[in-house]
């Protein structure tokens, strides 16, 4: 364009153009000249258009830098078949706590599990789950599990993970050693199939149950007295005396959802029918079992053979009772029975009522023996009677010989691959004892979910999966057959099941191995199609798996088991248990509550569950009395070292009256150091203070020596007993009201003795004088609770259960001793009468959702206000925070977030969050709101079937759902047809702290003690 | 100061002359002023203090209070940034030190508008050389205390406007029902109107600096004085108005001095938590609050009374009048004490039986025996004049008297909540290094204020005192 201009004449702009600077003609065709925009002042440095670009630019870095990383959210295009968005679906599948199985319903949200509740088509759940199968979840989402195989500490895969075991295997095999795989106790017959299977293909190998928590005295006594090989399970509920020998039925027996609930169905008198069962509990430590019984005896666990054999001869010597062979007879005839006082009258009781012995399962065989005896005389055993003995424990047999041969075969160096299945053998055998029974073996190698322990021992490391992730099966002890199935695709992406890695690993060293069966889902489905399918009765193999699958289970006839009685061997365990062993301090070693055997110990859930008994949490502590404490010299939180034959830990004294003189007791589970990071540093190793190849539970004798230091203990509850007669006047606050049956019985009344007076309220249904007009809650929904006092048993599962449901989050053993637990419901557990010997009172406690709250009105921005149907709500999003509502509190259920306890929680955990419960930040108040997720989901689906009003048992709270004793019941109280207006009105129900006129939703029913009419 | 005052009563008694009847019996008070300074005195003496460069001793002084205030700020951002957490407060003791602290900083903040204002109204004319100072302190010790009430809180960042009754966008009203709303607008009223009339008084003296200012030619100084002044003149219409305004902000405050503790007590009163759930609240914590807010008094205007050179005019008198309101405030206050334990035995409640048990031999008795002696037994010995007239004593107990009453606050607050309905959920509260650098930072944020003050402004009120002066007053023509 430029050219234009020299010819014809020229136009021009200024000199430069005119003589044609070079700098200007570059710039002559270009419409914006850079220095046409410069500014006319001198001082500027910037041009309009630079000014503009960095404005833009920086509008954009601005925009850029400070927004959150743009996250899209795709609905789904192709909606998955069966599946709605925001809607749960349930799916079926089975919980083996060691071999003990019951269904499970598990809601899924978008393909998530977030929550464990019981299936109620399941006999012996009957819709009811226990606080480890709710805190099952947590394990699945557990970020500390391992993600993938590690073949010399460095990653692999599971195909090169199993090549390399097959090679060790085929190498020892070649020189003749043996293969051996320690496997945890179950209750699967498919892997129980396959254990049998592994042994034919591979004949020098042996699948060994060695459980961490070995306890054999039942079985072994089962099957030298009985002949049958295993645990029996009675049925509480059939019994009307029950006599517990130090067993923790209620408690940490991994059964004891099965016994809760038979127990407690006997266990809510009405004034109608005052039927009720009486718990006498015979025991050296203080088990949940032994403060739930009406009468109990603490007895050194070195007088429980005494006592039992006292009673056997009261009962057949003194009472004529049972054929008892002469030999028997004559062995008891120096037993006697008038050294323990009341003895007398539990046989008297014992005899003339259906009764049962239930001893505890880490008693030794000799204990157990007498407690067959007793049945025997009892008439406990038969088909359908109290003790069914169709009800056999799957797969509950004696596991001691083979523990002790393998021990010898480690010992010897007989064995060249030791497979460690998921468990955890260098933490349950007491100290050095694992490294020492391994050190002459080549190989060993582990297939678990954590890296702990044991696994530092092992040169190849397999993760398995979680039961959430993986096919199984499990029998029940009536015969029924369940499934499990998974419910979401393994989280970490090198993971198998332990069928699928054993199944792999033999496939490895023999290729013909499982030809038919390509994946443990077919072993699984071709085990059930030949040994569970046929009796049926069903034509089509796959109608039936699928109605299983929906189900969970189908129902199945126990085996027939027929009792032969050894006389012999009965006299010989007599003899055993006759002889008086010497009274040195002894130590009781039971499974923890909450932690069982320690294998979730990496579960903040269960650490910071509290100790039905204690309320201790995170960490174990060695209880005794204070007489015992006295005698020894130790105080409260007093760290003192344990010493037994086998090993030394070191723990906090724990003063827990009811224990009885010289007796101790602690707990397993605690004192895991490898495997994740919750669990390490929380309490000591139990199991290492028991001798290697007896029961790892058990009695011990046990020296006590001071450290010197002390130590917090974390407990949600401290020592403030109801006890009389102490300078606070707290045993007139009437709290927990409790009567015993035959008052009860007598007049209803006696419940109220202890009322304290209220205003314009005569009777105790009155309502006292208000100023303020009541709330009208005339239309719709009124919600309300009761809480049967009578029937719970202590169990937290519904502690559990609400930590599940409602996204509470775990604050650790330095919150807890601040005392900052969140919980949302709580067990107060209140002592009575003697510090020797108390009388336990448990009262759940939770949000009373009062009509008069005394919360509502004092917070300032009305975050927490009363709704139309009788809820306390809590708008967390309006919350400030000033705790005054929970300073105003007569209840101290209201939890502050004092810090941001959710933090960002680590993958994968935060797929555990319930969507339909807001996750807290730090700094807002929360508590209990009945669950009005639940109630809100549940109205909807009535409205959508065009209902306005909920039906009885539409909605059930998480604690509720879970508890297995039945004692919470929640409903709407403006229908008077509902179980909870029922028991509301029923003769046994109290408001907490009624004289505050704040006028709870939640009814308590007092707690009825079946005490008198037996020993007192 | 020229001339060296001889502070001693006597020597004021034995100049001043006769007169008339009526100014005899005036006379025969103990004068309120000694050492007969001149009009010009005064002036001299009070803007001197404004005037003149501050002292090394003053700058070392704020140093160290300033660094103890930034300290405490640091410890209410670490909190705020982290949670409350980072205090002891737990469950059951959801209110700790930091209501404590906040319900102890407004106590001390009762003296001032109580001696401006209705010690104005009952025309008790000693307190014109205190009000001045006492009103700064009241100023301080409500800025420190409405600290607490934000901090407090979980979500301080919401709380700070929440709190108040402001429209918006999500329809949402404060909760009216609550007694921490009534604090809100009882602590931010109380904080207006005596900043009000603490500026108010502070006119006359303003324009007094800004003229010296001119004359001396600070012309920084002088547009200072020109702005806060606000064209005062002194004009007789001036005065006129000034005298009315006064006197009505004195009748607005003067139901204030009990309000705002009547309503901060009903915090606790309106709760249900035995030991808080108690009728006699308002009026002692009234008592207890002019009681803390005297010995707080004592305290700050002995020292400055030494420092400023002031012993002129803050006399003796000045300290034996306080005293005597400090027993009689402590006394109420040692009566409510004692008429607590008698209605939690007589009531038969268990509940409240046990709060007052628990209080006096539970595992807070130090706390409250602390509080026992401190306030209701040391100061019995104000009984004697000697010891109301002895300086050294009377400061020492006046520290006693601000322990004692910080505690009372401490037992009245936390050893309620630790031990309430039922059992199980008892607890026990022990602080952090975070509670004890927050209450620090608030004393280091009251003193710095409190230096800045005695500084900058006027510590008396030139104008009023002047007031007080032998031959001030008008004599209705005999003098």
């Amino acid at each position: 364009m430029a050219e234009k201009y020299t010819e014809d004449k020229t136009y021009w702009k200024s000199f430069r153009e005119l003589h044609r600077d070079p700098e200007v003609l570059k710039h002559l065709g270009d419409e914006f000249h850079p220095a046409r925009d410069e500014s006319s002042s001198a001082a500027s440095f910037m041009s309009r258009r630079t000014f503009i670009g960095l404005l833009a630019a920086s509008a954009a870095f601005a925009g850029v830098g400070c927004r959150r990383p743009e996250q899209t959210i795709v609905p789904y295009v192709r909606k998955p078949e069966y599946h709605t968005p925001g809607i749960a679906d349930y799916f079926a599948t089975t919980f083996t706590h060691q071999n003990f199985a019951y269904g499970l319903l598990v809601k899924s949200r978008e393909g998530r599990p977030i929550k464990i509740e019981g299936n109620d088509v399941d006999p012996i759940s009957g819709g009811k789950s226990s606080h480890l199968a709710q805190a099952s979840l947590l394990s699945l989402y557990d970020p500390d599990r391992v993600l993938r195989p590690t073949v010399n500490n460095s990653d692999s895969t599971p195909r090169n993970a199993f090549r390399r075991m097959a090679d060790a295997i085929r190498e020892v095999t070649a020189v003749g050693k043996r293969v051996r795989i320690l496997v945890d106790e179950h209750a699967s017959p498919a892997l129980h199939a396959l254990y049998r299977d592994i042994e034919a293909v591979m004949p020098n190998t042996r699948v060994i149950t060695w459980p961490a928590v070995v306890a054999y005295g039942a079985a072994e006594a089962n099957s030298r007295l009985l002949g049958i090989d295993g645990v029996l399970i009675p049925d509480l509920s059939k019994a009307d005396v029950i006599l517990s020998i130090e067993s923790d039925v209620l408690g940490t027996d991994p059964e004891s959802l099965w016994h809760i609930r038979r127990f407690s169905s006997r266990r809510k008198p009405k004034r109608t029918s005052v039927d009720m069962s009486r718990l006498y509990s015979v025991e050296s430590s203080m088990t949940l079992t032994g403060s739930n019984a009406d009468i109990r005896i603490p007895l050194p666990s070195t007088e429980l053979n005494a006592f039992l054999l006292g009673l056997l001869h009261e009962l057949c010597v003194v009472r004529g009772m049972g054929a008892l062979d002469e030999s028997l007879a004559a062995l008891l005839s120096e037993a006697r029975s008038d050294r323990f006082s009341g003895l007398a009258k539990v046989a008297e009781d014992l005899a003339s009522n259906p009764s049962v012995v239930v001893v505890g399962r880490h008693l030794p065989v000799e204990t157990h023996a007498l407690g067959v005896l007793l049945n025997r005389v009892l008439g406990a055993y038969g088909e359908n009677a109290i003790i069914d003995t169709r009800h056999v424990l799957p797969y509950s047999a004696s596991k001691k010989e083979e523990i002790e041969e393998v021990t010898r075969e480690l010992l010897q160096g007989d064995v060249g691959v030791l497979l460690l299945a998921d468990v955890n053998p260098a933490y349950s055998m007491s100290g050095g004892a694992f490294r020492d029974s391994i050190a002459k073996t080549q190989h060993v190698f582990s297939l678990s979910r954590y890296a702990d322990e044991s696994s530092k021992h092992c040169s190849i490391f397999v993760p398995v999966n979680h039961y959430l992730e993986a096919w199984g099966d499990a029998v029940m002890f009536d015969g029924s057959r369940a499934v499990t199935q998974p419910l979401i695709a393994p989280l970490n992406e090198g993971q198998a099941s332990l069928g699928d890695a054993l199944m792999g690993i033999v496939r490895e060293v023999n290729e013909q191995a499982f030809e038919t069966t390509e994946t443990w889902y077919d072993y699984l489905r071709e085990h059930w199609r030949k040994h569970v399918f046929p009796a049926s009765g069903r034509p089509y193999f796959d109608h039936f798996w699928n109605e299983t699958l929906r189900r969970g289970s189908i129902p199945g006839a126990p085996e027939p088991r027929r009792l032969t009685f050894n006389s012999e061997a009965a006299a010989a365990l007599l003899r055993i248990a006759g002889m008086q062993p010497d009274s040195a301090l002894r130590l009781c070693v039971l499974p923890s509550n909450s932690l069982y055997d320690g294998r979730d110990a990496n579960l903040g859930w269960l650490q910071e569950t509290p100790d039905p008994v204690t309320k201790v949490t995170w960490g174990n502590v060695v209880m005794m009395n204070q007489a015992t404490a006295r005698r020894l010299g130790c105080r409260q939180e007093d760290v003192v070292r344990l010493v037994t034959d086998a090993g030394s830990i070191e723990v906090p004294v724990f003063i827990q009256p009811g224990m009885a003189d010289d007796s101790l007791a602690t707990t397993t589970g605690f004192g895991r150091t490898e495997g994740g990071r919750v669990l390490d540093g929380y309490g000591s190793n139990a199991f290492s203070l028991m001798p290697l190849l007896t029961q790892s539970i058990g009695h011990v004798e046990v020296t006590v020596e001071s450290t010197g230091r002390r130590m917090s203990i974390a407990t949600t509850q401290d020592h403030h007993s109801l006890s009389g007669g102490n300078l606070y006047d707290i045993d007139r606050r009437d709290i927990v009201k409790e009567a015993t049956l035959k008052q009860y019985e007598e007049d209803a009344a006696a419940i109220y003795r202890h009322d304290l007076p209220v205003y314009g309220a005569k009777k105790n249904t009155d309502r006292p004088i208000s100023i303020t007009k009541p709330f009208d809650y005339s239309s719709g929904h009124r919600w309300g609770m009761t809480i049967d006092t009578s029937a719970c048993v202590g169990c937290n599962a519904c502690v559990v259960a609400c930590v599940a449901e409602n996204n509470i989050p775990v604050v650790g053993k330095e919150q807890v001793i601040r005392g900052r637990e969140m919980h949302w419901i709580r067990i107060d557990r209140y002592y009575a009468g003697d510090e020797n010997n108390p009388e336990t009172l448990r009262q759940p406690m939770l949000c009373q959702h009062c009509e008069k709250a005394p919360c509502e009105n004092v917070c300032p921005v009305a975050a927490t206000t009363h709704s139309p149907e009788g809820l306390n709500e809590m708008t967390y999003n309006r919350c400030v925070g000033t705790r005054y509502c929970s300073n105003n509190c007569p209840y101290k259920v209201r939890r502050f977030n004092y810090f941001d306890y959710h933090g960002e929680p680590r993958d994968p955990l935060s797929l555990i969050f319930n969507p339909d419960v807001t996750v807290r930040m730090r700094g807002v108040m929360e508590k209990c709101t009945f669950c009005v997720q639940r109630i809100n989901e549940a109205k909807y689906s009535a409205k959508n079937e065009g209902r306005e009003v909920l039906r009885d048992g539409e909605v059930s709270t998480a604690c509720q759902q879970a508890c297995p004793a039945d004692a919470i019941v929640f409903g709407n109280t403006n229908d008077p047809e509902s179980s909870v207006s029922k028991n509301r009105v029923g003769d046994r129900g109290y408001h907490v702290l009624r004289e505050l006129n704040v006028l709870p939703s939640i009814t308590y029913l007092a707690k009825i003690r079946n005490s008198e009419g037996g020993m007192e | 100061m020229k001339r060296t005052v001889d502070a001693s009563p006597q020597h004021h008694w034995s100049t001043e002359g006769g007169g008339s009847l009526a100014a005899r019996s005036d006379d025969l008070r103990e004068a309120l002023v000694v050492g007969q300074p001149s009009l010009n005195d005064v002036t001299e003496t009070v803007s001197a203090i404004v005037e003149r460069k501050p002292t090394k001793a003053w700058y070392v002084t704020i140093s160290i209070t300033g660094v103890v205030a930034a300290w405490g700020i640091f410890a209410i951002l670490y909190t705020t940034l982290t949670g409350i957490g980072v205090w002891g407060n737990n469950q059951p003791v959801g209110w700790a030190w930091d209501i404590t602290n906040f319900v102890f900083w407004i106590g001390i903040g009762h003296a001032g508008t109580l001696i401006s204002a209705i010690l104005f109204l009952f025309r008790q004319r000693w307190r014109t050389a205190i009000n001045r100072s006492a009103e700064a302190m009241t100023l301080f010790a409500v800025i420190c205390a409405l600290i607490f009430p934000i901090i407090h809180t979980g979500r301080p960042w919401v709380a700070v406007y929440w709190l108040l009754p402001l429209p918006n966008q999500m329809q949402m009203w404060v909760n009216f029902r609550s007694p921490l709303l009534w604090d809100v607008f009882a602590v931010g009223t109380y904080f207006a109107v005596s900043l009000i009339f603490w500026y108010i008084g502070l006119m006359p003296d303003l324009a007094t600096l800004r003229n010296r200012a001119y004359k001396a030619g600070n012309k920084l100084a002088n547009t200072i004085f020109t702005l806060v002044s606000l064209g005062w003149t002194g004009a007789n219409r001036h005065w006129h108005r000034y005298e009315k305004a006064y006197l009505i902000l004195a009748g607005i405050s003067t139901p204030l001095v009990l309000s705002v503790h009547t309503i901060v007590s009903f915090d606790f009163a309106v709760s249900v938590i035995p030991g808080w759930h108690t009728t006699i609240f308002p009026p002692y914590f009234v008592a207890g609050a002019i009681f803390s807010g005297f010995a707080m008094v004592l305290t700050l205007m002995i020292l400055a009374r030494s420092l400023l050179r002031l012993e002129q005019y803050i006399t003796l008198k000045h300290v034996d009048n306080m005293n005597k309101i400090l027993m009689a405030t402590g006394l109420m206050v040692g009566y409510a004490y004692g008429v607590e334990y008698f209605i939690a035995w007589y009531s038969g409640n268990p509940y409240e039986r046990f709060v007052f048990i628990n209080r006096a031999l539970g595992p807070y008795s130090w706390a409250y025996w602390t509080m026992v002696i401190c306030n209701v037994i040391i100061p019995q010995v104000f009984w004697s004049k000697r010891m109301r007239r002895n300086l050294a004593v009377t400061w020492v107990i006046s520290i006693f008297v601000n322990i004692g009453m910080w505690f009372e606050r401490f037992v009245i607050i936390a050893t309620s909540l630790h031990r309430d309905f039922l059992p199980s959920s008892w607890g026990y509260f022990t602080p952090t290094w975070v509670d004890v650098s927050i209450f620090a930072g608030t004393v280091g944020i009251f003193l710095t204020l409190f230096l800045l003050f005695a500084k900058f402004i006027p510590v008396l009120a030139i104008s009023e005192v002047k007031a007080i002066l032998p031959g001030a007053q008008p004599k209705h023509g005999h003098n």
